[in-house]
């Protein structure tokens, strides 16, 4: 029938439905599927919201609020500047460049079947290699392997122009994709790269006061060494956030909680004084060297820090490059520090011996261990960390003590024969003095001058233990400064019981250990009149805004000799320099008082010694201490115990840095000086020395102590032996220009080497053996009279 | 009566008519190699290439119909015999003189003569089209923003690019509605050559991908770039209206079938093969128009049951399919196949469902009455592609499932508009034109609501008028021209 109506619809043909019924039924039956389709998709889309509307509102949301729960905004590390306003450290801003594989697949579309909606990836790689240069490979690799990463950070520390170059960089770029002409080109796009804030720490001046400002780890977040450390609390500062919260109607409300940045910290360091200061130790040190050298300056009158520095420097932008360590002295490191390591960890085994240590470390290990050996030898504060014997510097304050309890008198004088003997037991101690031949008759102030040993064991005899700690103490000794900086040593010796031996060789400074900044900080208590103020690097706190958050007054401890004494101490001190053993510290133009030292270290027998200067000036009106140590200089033996090397090293410093106190060079004729209070012209040494008759009392007491004190020695055998013949040429082929001495038996091991061996021992801390007295006894040609020696 | 039109078929000498075909088949598929084989020119312009020549000479007033009974057309004699009859009807209507003036398409308005023919234009659907337009810009301008200004680009660069590309879309539907007849006529004549055309530009695309490196689906003609799928459903359309009304009932013969077919399925082919989801929408436009032009039932009855059922077992097929197989490379899947399986089992394959997923995460959380207009949240970078084939979970999120139906009720309209033109359209071109848009719009708005919704694996088909995308707004936006022309045809007396 259908068909027929192609042939016979005689009135279709003339009226033309050309849609005839069929087709319009079909169209009907068409349109009725589109209906029932849609209909079904409806009723689809219905249940899908019916069922799932709140679960699906739930999901949407969070994923909407994730995206900002991760937007950390970090806060600034606080700066440091020194007291001039020299920043010294800061923070600079800087941006991390964030890849966003992720972010650069998705806009290549999902669907990688070649015919993507745009490129993103190769035009993104082009453009960072292009700007900035890096490896196509390895960023291509990056990118493919971490495509479902969102946050791959490429590289860190872009500078604010690097990042807004580039930025303005790929718009430029995607500007022009856009308006090519070519379809392909137009699909391309630079995308899925973004800048992540941060900052990072600079040190302007690279390694100058390294060991007082320390280095901040990459993050910002730990300070190691100085006062990066110690102020780490305050340097560093919260993190801010950015973050999403769905507030009532369920809207997403953005909101930034600002960062709150680190306080910035003032230091008491003048950065002009501080390169003077390692100008001249790297001068030493490329000259002559030493082991270590180190220098404090400090203003006396408040006890803050000038300068400190020490020879061990490191850049602190890089202070993870170490340079003069070889790989040899790195696995030798590496190997003691395996050992401590077994010890710490296993310690009822036996100590290892360095053979056994590759049995049980790794190679890496060692090397690892050792070159963080490496790193803290170099990161050391030696002027606070490390604690040695001072020698001869500790005598104004054996003298201090005595005066203030008056012990003795101004104008009391002492014989020296060149030794003391202290006997008991059946053994026999002799302590040396400088002058072997003795100084003769000398007054208090001669015994600074000519740094006398044999005067001060008698005044520290005469003074008695408990009094001659009071003061060591009361002079800081014995315990942390408490410096604001990290690690500070205390040290060891002076605590205890303690002998008589003990008692005389600390009066001159052995057998006891004290840091740096104990030594400058009881000199500049002795300089400004009594008075102790902690020593301190931070003047000032402040915030971001500049406003005070701390500010550092001269913190006073206390009051430790009078006026009086200390005026007398500045005189014997001006004199040292004037005519005595610290003529080389002299600086032109100005009156300058010190002490020098020159210590014997253990163990005695290796002949190695520690020199130092500490002084002040001017001594009208001090304003500044400086304190120089030279920890066993790059002689042989006796040659290292000249304490000019101090001396010398100090004056240059002084010279340099006293006009950049306000202290201007004067008239040079120091003699018409005299400390207020005092009149002790040079004349009245002599004179003093001539009186003489007291000091002989004073001496024969002090062996009567020694022999009262031998009771508590218990090693004498080894010492009992009387004049042992044993030379030590060396001496007489170096003669020393030292002003202390103490002769070490070499016999082997009956001196203990370590301070801490011998804290453990109390009592037996210091025993001279004869056998020394007997080399000075044989050598006395080759020991030079410390007074003709210095200029 | 069967037996005298199959009588009628019969007595065509059965080598002839292979002969025919053979020929006509050649001519439509070596059109473009004419200069390269002159041993075959001559056949070729007695065949398609004939019709076209002489249509280009002729004025407008000719119609199909007449131009089958032009002599020298042998080959086609089956179906000229066919509708011999009717021919002679068709070209003769009542209407014919007031047609004449119009002939001058330009001039068609000035010359219009005394006599008032009252002509019909379907106000309603330009009406409609222009609402959902709106409507889409407006979601487009929502959906986009965000995305956009991450692309460094203006806020409003993807409204304004839809602005202007739907502006020109507008401008050709009034242009079409002015000269509808001119442009009918064109239609009419350039049907075969848009075909072919097409098919050049498929193979082009495919090898000009293949030389820059992957597939393409574009192709840059003068600095305009156009996607050839678009380009291909409205040179579908036309060919198949063409061959439909050319055929007239004949098209349901099994040769005429294959040829048919044979013809359509070479651009249908070449551009599956870079564009699934286009295809397939090609492949649905031409059944839907075979399936009302033809007078057969029976069969499209068991392909619409095998169809169904195909639509009920798949997933459960798919779910089977999946765990039977041992996945452990799922990057080394095809990607299509993986869409495929993502939407059976989506925990499978999150990558490949996470679009979907958000989808409908964007559906369920609009609700009845959605979040309220921009108060989107999945447009945030959450949902890709959210002013693109995506733009539907969007509408449901921020006009929530009530805006959707408005959405989709406007759709019905257009639907229904354009199958009542079809119904009332003058000739079966027209018809045919109409029934193939219709079919377009249907199977699009299908699609890409049943992709939203997951109720198909994800392949990418955009919501007509609405969705974000420069060729398929244009072109949909050109059928929409067309057939408000041929509702302008329409005389209401």
């Amino acid at each position: 029938m259908r068909a027929s109506q192609n042939i016979n619809g005689g009135p279709k043909k003339r009226k033309p439905p050309v849609f005839n019924r069929v087709m319009k039924q079909k169209l009907a039956v068409t349109v009725g599927i589109v209906m029932l389709a849609l209909t079904a998709l409806l009723v689809r889309a219905y249940l899908i919201q019916d069922e799932n509307n709140e679960e699906y509102s739930k999901i949407v949301l969070s994923q909407r609020q994730s995206e900002y729960t991760s937007a950390t905004i970090p806060y600034k590390r606080g700066d440091i500047y020194d007291r001039n306003g020299n920043r010294l450290a800061t923070s600079e801003k800087v941006y991390n460049l964030i890849l966003d594989p992720r972010q650069m697949a998705d806009a290549e579309g999902r669907s990688e079947d070649g015919s993507r909606r745009r490129n993103v990836v190769e035009p993104t790689i082009d453009a960072l290699c292009e700007y900035f240069g890096y490896d196509r490979e390895e960023l291509s690799g990056i990118i493919a392997d971490r495509s479902s990463s969102s946050y791959v950070r490429y590289q860190r520390y872009i500078s604010y122009d690097q990042k807004q170059g580039f930025e303005a960089y790929v718009e430029e770029k995607n500007a022009e994709f856009l308006k090519s002409e070519n379809a392909e080109v137009r699909k391309n796009q630079i995308r899925g790269i973004w800048f992540e804030d941060d900052y990072n720490r600079k040190y302007p001046y690279g390694s100058l006061a390294c060991n007082v400002i320390g280095f901040a780890s990459a993050d910002g977040s730990v300070g190691t060494g100085g006062v990066e450390q110690y102020y780490n609390d305050q340097l560093t500062g919260t993190n801010g956030r950015e973050y999403g919260y769905l507030n009532d109607e369920a809207d997403l409300e953005k909101v930034i909680k600002p960062a709150e940045n680190g306080n910035t910290l003032v230091l008491t360091i003048d950065a002009n004084i501080q390169s003077v200061v390692e100008k001249y130790i790297k001068q030493w040190q490329d000259g002559t060297g030493s082991l270590e050298a180190a220098v404090i300056v400090m203003d006396p009158n408040t006890g803050e820090v000038l300068a400190m520095a020490d020879s061990d420097r490191y850049d602190l932008n890089d202070p993870r490059t170490v340079e003069g360590f070889t790989d040899e002295e790195i696995y030798q490191l590496g190997l003691q520090e395996c050992i401590y390591d077994y010890a710490s960890k296993n310690p009822d085994a036996l100590k290892l011996t360095k053979e056994q240590v590759p049995e049980l470390y790794q190679q890496s290990e060692i090397m690892s261990l050792g070159q963080v050996a490496a790193w803290n030898q170099i990161w050391r504060n030696y002027c606070v960390s490390d604690a040695y014997e001072p020698g001869s510097t500790q005598k104004i304050f054996t003298v201090a003590g005595a005066l203030e309890e008056g012990v003795i008198n101004r104008t009391d004088t002492f014989q020296c024969e060149g030794n003391l003997q202290f006997s008991g037991s059946g053994h026999t101690w002799r302590i040396n003095c400088v002058n072997r031949n003795g100084h003769g008759l000398l007054d208090v102030t001669g015994g600074i001058t000519n740094s006398c040993n044999v005067v001060m064991m008698e005044i520290a005899l005469k003074e008695g233990e408990d009094l001659f700690l009071k003061y060591e103490h009361a002079f800081g000794f014995g315990e942390p400064t408490g410096i604001d900086l990290p690690a500070e040593g205390s040290g060891l010796g002076l605590s205890g019981d303690i002998g008589r031996v003990d008692l005389a060789t600390r009066s001159f400074g052995q057998n006891y250990t004290c840091t740096m900044i104990q030594m400058a900080a009881a000199y500049c208590s002795i300089v400004n009149g009594g008075s102790y103020y902690k020593p301190h690097v931070v003047s000032r706190i402040v915030d971001e805004n500049g406003a005070i958050v701390k500010d550092f007054e001269p913190e006073l401890v206390r009051e430790t000799v009078s006026t009086d004494t200390c005026d007398f101490i500045k005189n014997a001190l001006f004199e040292t320099v004037e005519t005595g053993t610290g003529g080389a510290a002299a600086v032109a133009g100005y009156h300058v008082g010190g002490k020098t030292g020159t210590a014997e270290k253990l163990p005695r027998a290796d002949e190695n010694y520690l020199v130092s200067f500490c002084g002040f000036a001017p001594v009208e009106d001090p304003q500044l201490v400086c304190y120089v140590v030279i920890d066993q200089p790059n002689l042989e033996r006796q040659a290292q115990a000249h304490s000019s090397f101090a001396s010398e090293i100090f004056s240059g410093i002084m010279g340099e840095i006293l006009p950049m106190v306000g202290e201007y060079p004067a008239g040079v004729d120091g003699s018409e000086y005299r400390a207020p209070g005092i009149a002790l012209p040079e004349s009245q040494t002599d004179e003093t020395a001539s009186e003489g008759g007291t000091s002989e009392g004073a001496e024969s007491e002090n062996e009567t102590g020694v022999q009262e004190g031998s009771s508590e020695e218990t090693d004498g055998n080894e010492l009992s032996e009387d004049a042992e013949e044993e030379s030590l040429p060396e001496e007489t082929s170096a003669p020393p220009q030292t002003d202390e001495f103490i002769q070490g038996d070499d016999g082997g091991g009956e001196l203990p080497d370590g301070l801490s061996d011998l804290m453990e021992q109390q009592g037996i801390i210091v025993a001279e053996p004869e056998t020394a007295g007997s080399v000075t006894e044989e050598g006395n040609e080759g020991v030079t009279d410390i007074n003709s020696s210095p200029q | 009566m069967k037996k005298g039109k199959k009588k009628g078929g019969k007595q065509i000498p059965a080598g002839k008519n292979a002969e025919s075909s053979a020929k006509r088949q050649r001519g439509g598929v070596r059109t473009g190699n004419r200069t390269s084989e002159p041993a075959m020119t001559q056949g070729r312009d007695q065949g398609t290439g004939y019709d076209i020549g002489a249509g280009m000479l002729k004025t407008s007033v000719t119609s199909i119909d007449a131009h089958r009974n032009r002599p020298g057309r042998e080959e086609t004699r089956p179906q000229r015999q066919n509708q011999k009859g009717r021919a002679p009807a068709l070209t003769k209507p009542a209407k014919r003189p007031v047609r004449q003036p119009q002939g001058a398409y330009g001039a068609a308005a000035a010359a219009k003569p005394a006599e008032r023919i009252r002509r019909y234009y379907d106000f309603y659907l330009l009406i409609a089209v222009v609402m959902i337009f709106t409507l889409g810009l407006l979601m487009v301008y929502s959906s986009s923003q965000y995305t956009a200004m991450m692309d460094g680009q203006p806020h409003d660069y993807y409204f304004k690019r839809q602005l202007i590309i739907g502006g020109a879309g507008l401008v050709i539907v009034l242009f079409c509605s002015v000269f509808s007849t001119f442009v009918l006529w064109a239609m009419k004549k350039l049907a075969v050559v848009a075909l072919i055309v097409t098919g050049v530009l498929t193979l082009l695309t495919l090898f000009l991908g293949m030389a820059s490196h992957g597939a393409t689906r574009w192709l840059n003609i003068f600095g305009i770039s156009l996607q050839t799928a678009e380009v291909g459903k409205i040179a579908l359309i036309m060919f198949m209206a063409y061959i439909c009304s050319k055929y007239g009932f004949a098209v349901g013969r099994v040769r005429n079938g294959l040829r048919i077919w044979g013809a359509v399925s070479v651009p249908i082919v070449l551009i599956t093969l870079e564009n699934l989801s286009s295809g397939i929408i090609m492949a649905g436009i031409c059944f839907v128009m075979y399936f009302v032009a033809c007078k057969n039932w029976k069969a499209f009855v068991i392909l619409g049951v095998l169809g169904l059922l195909c639509i009920i077992f798949a997933k459960p097929l798919m779910a089977y399919v999946i765990d039977s197989l041992d996945i452990t490379n799922i990057d080394s899947i095809n990607y299509r196949i993986r869409r495929i399986l993502a939407w059976a089992a989506p925990d499978r394959f999150p990558d490949d469902a996470y679009q979907t997923l958000q989808g409908l995460y964007a559906i369920g959380s609009g609700g009845l009455t959605g979040q309220g207009l921009g108060e989107s949240i999945q447009k945030f970078g959450a949902l890709p592609e959210a002013q693109n084939d995506m733009i539907f979970s969007i509408i449901c999120e921020e006009l929530g499932f009530v805006g959707a139906c408005a959405v989709v009720l406007i759709y019905v309209f257009i639907i229904i508009r354009l199958a009542d033109i079809a119904r009332y359209a003058r000739d079966m071109f027209g018809s045919m034109i109409c029934v193939g848009i219709m079919a377009h719009i249907s199977i699009q708005v299908i699609f890409n609501i049943a992709v939203v919704t997951g109720a198909m694996p994800n392949t990418g088909v955009t919501l007509p008028f609405i969705s974000y995308g420069g060729s398929a707004v244009f072109f949909t936006m050109a059928e929409m021209g067309m057939a408000l022309a041929v509702s302008h045809e329409i005389y209401t007396d």
